[in-house]
């Protein structure tokens, strides 16, 4: 079972555990089957970089839009609530390719962080607010957003 | 100033659809995102949980909405098709994700009947961040279950 975070214990400009992500070509073709998105631009090299000039593939938004969804919901835990996400795409991703079946090539590693800028407590109901954000290697913001978060309370 | 063809197209609303949630699908997500949280895995786990049992991981049910096996990319939805070909016509031929929103009010699980509804809600022309012009067009889905409440409100936009 994992610990629960309550609302007493978090205070406003407090870093959010942070999450470590790689993303692979084979991983956006998984993702590409499981959330029903195919479009080519995520596998198909050449319409990548002739049709959608993107110089490659890209990494779906949506994928990582998931990551940082996965940060928040570790973070808040089963009593917690995700209520609400938003995120903008700022910079496109490129996946690494796979050296072996098995074992991706070198290439970037993505940070989900987050920082909390607000929280506050209506009818009983105790709201946390964040700003969220995805880093490449670079420390580049890729990805930039905001979520509000339920949390339980003690008393 | 965007035309009339594309004018007309804010506030079309598409054929809803249905959608079934079965546990095998709302793995694939959590497997293919590699969240391995045990409230979407492991059964005796979930059911200690305030949940009572399995739920799906937030936004599982894809973009712009899950498309029924039998159809491919852009062709399955009517809302999605007829706004692609429009856009097409002023001259945009490419469709980018630009971002996304999502309000939560309830949980989903495997065996919830799920009905998702999208609407136009904008499309606007600007200038872009290296000069010439893009569309920016908005869609908003809200998904419902089977007893008629809401689960999920979702705003996604794209830079065509």
């Amino acid at each position: 079972m994992k610990k629960q975070i309550y609302w007493e214990d978090i205070s406003v400009g407090q870093d959010i555990p942070s999450l470590t992500k790689v993303a692979t070509t084979l991983m956006l073709v998984k993702w590409a089957g499981a959330y029903g998105d195919y479009n080519p631009l995520h596998y198909d090299n050449d319409f990548a970089v002739n049709f959608m000039k993107t110089g490659g593939i890209i990494v779906h938004g949506t994928l990582k839009r998931q990551w940082l969804i996965q940060m928040l919901t570790d973070w808040v835990g089963d009593e917690g609530w995700l209520k609400r996400i938003q995120t903008s795409f700022k910079a496109m991703d490129y996946p690494r390719h796979m050296k072996t079946l098995v074992g991706p090539d070198d290439g970037d590693t993505w940070q989900c962080k987050g920082k909390v800028t607000g929280k506050s407590e209506t009818g009983g109901q105790h709201t946390v607010e964040c700003d969220i954000w995805l880093e490449n290697s670079k420390g580049e913001t890729t990805t930039a957003g905001t979520a509000t978060l339920m949390l339980p309370a003690r008393k | 100033m965007i035309s009339d063809e594309l004018k007309n197209l804010i506030g079309r609303k598409g054929k809803p659809m249905v959608y079934e949630v079965n546990r095998a699908d709302l793995l694939k997500i959590a497997d293919a995102a590699g969240d391995r949280n045990p409230v979407y895995w492991d059964d005796e786990y979930a059911t200690g949980t305030r949940y009572g049992g399995i739920i799906a991981p937030p936004d599982f049910f894809g973009w712009p909405v899950k498309w029924p096996p039998d159809q491919t990319f852009m062709n399955s939805n009517d809302l999605f098709m007829e706004m692609a070909i429009e856009i097409a016509k002023a001259g945009y031929y490419r469709a980018i994700n630009a971002g996304m929103e999502s309000e939560y009010f309830l949980p989903v699980r495997p065996g919830d009947t799920i009905i998702l509804s999208s609407e136009i809600v904008a499309i606007e022309e600007k200038e872009g961040k290296k000069g010439g012009k893009m569309l920016i067009s908005t869609v908003e889905t809200t998904i419902t279950n089977q007893n008629g409440d809401t689960v999920t409100k979702l705003r996604q936009s794209s830079i065509h």
